[in-house]
């Protein structure tokens, strides 16, 4: 369970703060997945940062029970220095799981090949993400939290992460940001709009993507990909 | 699709929250001695030979403008007993300086700290110095019986002291450099003064007590003299006050993580 009491976010931006969140409460459901949808610019990535506890809020408690992921798509805890392999090794230990289990998984996960062993550094981004991926998919979760904003991959590959997040979705729950209503709706049942500061819960993520359109005076169910990043 | 991993037991209270850090500083451990020793062998060479090359050098030099030891007969361990104390407080402190900032990357993993980050490399760094130690004196030993602390404990105390001293001001640098990265370039300043200061290179023997009062302010000067007066018996030193060294060492040391608590805002933001 993840809950959220008077939360205020804010970040400087030019001539003033941009507020994320403006002293919000809220508790997200357990057991749902939740689809997690805003414009650009609101927040969504902050928010999962939130979430995860890689990102403080300025005021306000956000309370976590269960293993609750790193936000999955950012290379982040990657050395650049070492291996793919050292650094598979070192989150599986830190996060007290098996490391050869771990390593298993990735090697026939990212099919990185003869490049786990080598140095991170001399990876490609696809190949940095498909470890980064790998690694994170091969722990067991609670809650993952999936910023697909900032995920890359050939379509190959997102049909191999959907294979895993379909079998995770089983015993573990999912909160995705996406700008991919398909994407949303194949994986998370409750949606949740973020906007103006405040998070607003739906029932199902359909009723998400057509409360967000109508907001913003698009015509509801005629777009898919509702927004998109430059 | 191959099988997703067992899930780890799930441990809860103080003995699981201590078993989680532990089981992180020992993850981590592990990943600082692969990024430090992956490719400057050098290093590790260079960490060896240091104190026996300096001590020499300087050895020559003294001997060369015709200088006796102020204690003892020998200069090359005049110089040694004030270089290992230095090395000790020096390597630890400037070794964590870059502990939070060298670690961005692990901000992204929020079950990891940055006092498991700071732990973690003072650790690895005791235990490297710890190993050359053993052979800085195993190669003392083999030169000449005589090259042995007159009172061990109080030597080796000194030794700990130095590395008290260290961690203290390392743990503070780290939180330092965290927010304010020009402090790495700042610190090897503040260590100058403090080594030429310390009384490595000279006994205070011969300076005028005035001088005495404003130097002791200096905790190096107290460690020095402590490890001096542990490896000769016949050294009686007058300023040295053991305990200033520790406090000073235990303040630095919580100075370092209150900081971090008070910073943790600003050390988050990438």
């Amino acid at each position: 369970m993840i809950s959220f009491e008077n939360v205020r976010k804010t970040y400087p931006a030019k001539g003033g703060i941009r507020v994320i969140l403006r002293r919000t409460s809220f508790v997200i459901p357990p057991g749902k997945n939740l689809a997690v949808i805003g414009g650009n610019g609101a927040g969504k990535s902050t928010l999962v940062r939130l979430i995860a506890g890689t990102e403080l809020p300025d005021s306000g408690r956000i309370t976590r029970k269960g293993r609750i992921s790193w936000p999955l798509g950012f290379s982040g805890g990657v050395h650049r220095q070492l291996t793919g392999r050292q650094n598979a090794r070192f989150i599986a230990k830190a996060y007290g799981c098996d490391p050869n289990e771990v390593i298993d998984f990735v090697e026939d996960f990212s099919e990185l090949g003869n490049y786990l062993d080598m140095p991170v550094a001399v990876y490609s981004s696809g190949m940095r993400s498909r470890l980064s991926f790998g690694i994170s998919m091969a722990i067991k979760f609670d809650t993952y939290l999936i910023d697909e904003t900032t995920a890359v991959g050939d379509s190959r590959f997102r049909r191999r992460c959907d294979e895993v997040f379909e079998a995770r979705r089983r015993d573990a729950n999912i909160l995705m940001v996406s700008h991919s209503g398909g994407t949303l709706r194949k994986f998370c049942d409750i949606g949740a709009i973020l906007q103006n500061g405040e998070l607003v819960f739906y029932p199902t993520v359909d009723e998400a993507l057509d409360a967000y359109d109508r907001l913003n005076s698009i015509k509801p169910g005629t777009t898919d990909d509702y927004d998109d990043d430059f | 699709m191959t099988d997703i991993p067992a899930q780890p037991a799930q441990t809860s209270g103080l003995t699981g929250a201590l078993v989680t850090q532990g089981r992180i500083i020992n993850a981590l451990l592990f990943r600082e001695l692969q990024s430090r020793f992956g490719r400057l062998q050098f290093g590790a060479l260079w960490l060896l030979i240091e104190p026996l090359a300096y001590a020499a050098i300087l050895t020559f030099v003294k001997s060369f403008i015709g200088r006796n030891s102020p204690i003892g007969t020998s200069l090359e361990i005049f110089f040694f007993t004030g270089l290992v104390p230095y090395m000790m407080f020096r390597n630890l402190s400037s070794r964590l300086l870059g502990a939070i900032d060298n670690n961005r990357a692990l901000l992204y993993l929020p079950i990891i700290t940055n006092i498991d980050v700071i732990l973690a490399r003072a650790f690895l760094e005791i235990s490297i110095l710890g190993v050359a130690f053993i052979i800085w004196m195993s190669a003392l030993w083999g030169l000449n019986l005589q090259y042995i602390p007159d009172d061990p404990l109080k030597f080796l105390s000194a030794l700990g002291a130095a590395m008290l001293l260290g961690m203290g001001l390392g743990t503070l640098n780290a939180v330092i450099a965290g927010v304010m990265p020009t402090w790495g370039k700042i610190v090897p300043w503040i260590m100058r003064a403090m080594f030429i200061t310390s009384g490595v290179l000279w006994s205070n023997a011969r300076f005028p007590h005035e001088l005495m009062q404003y130097l002791s302010w200096n905790p190096l000067l107290h460690v020095v003299e402590w490890s001096r007066s542990g490896f000769y018996a016949e050294y009686e030193s007058t300023i040295l006050d053991r305990s200033y060294v520790l406090f000073v060492g235990a303040a630095l040391w919580a100075c370092g993580l209150v900081l971090e608590r008070l910073l943790q805002r600003q050390l988050s933001i990438r």
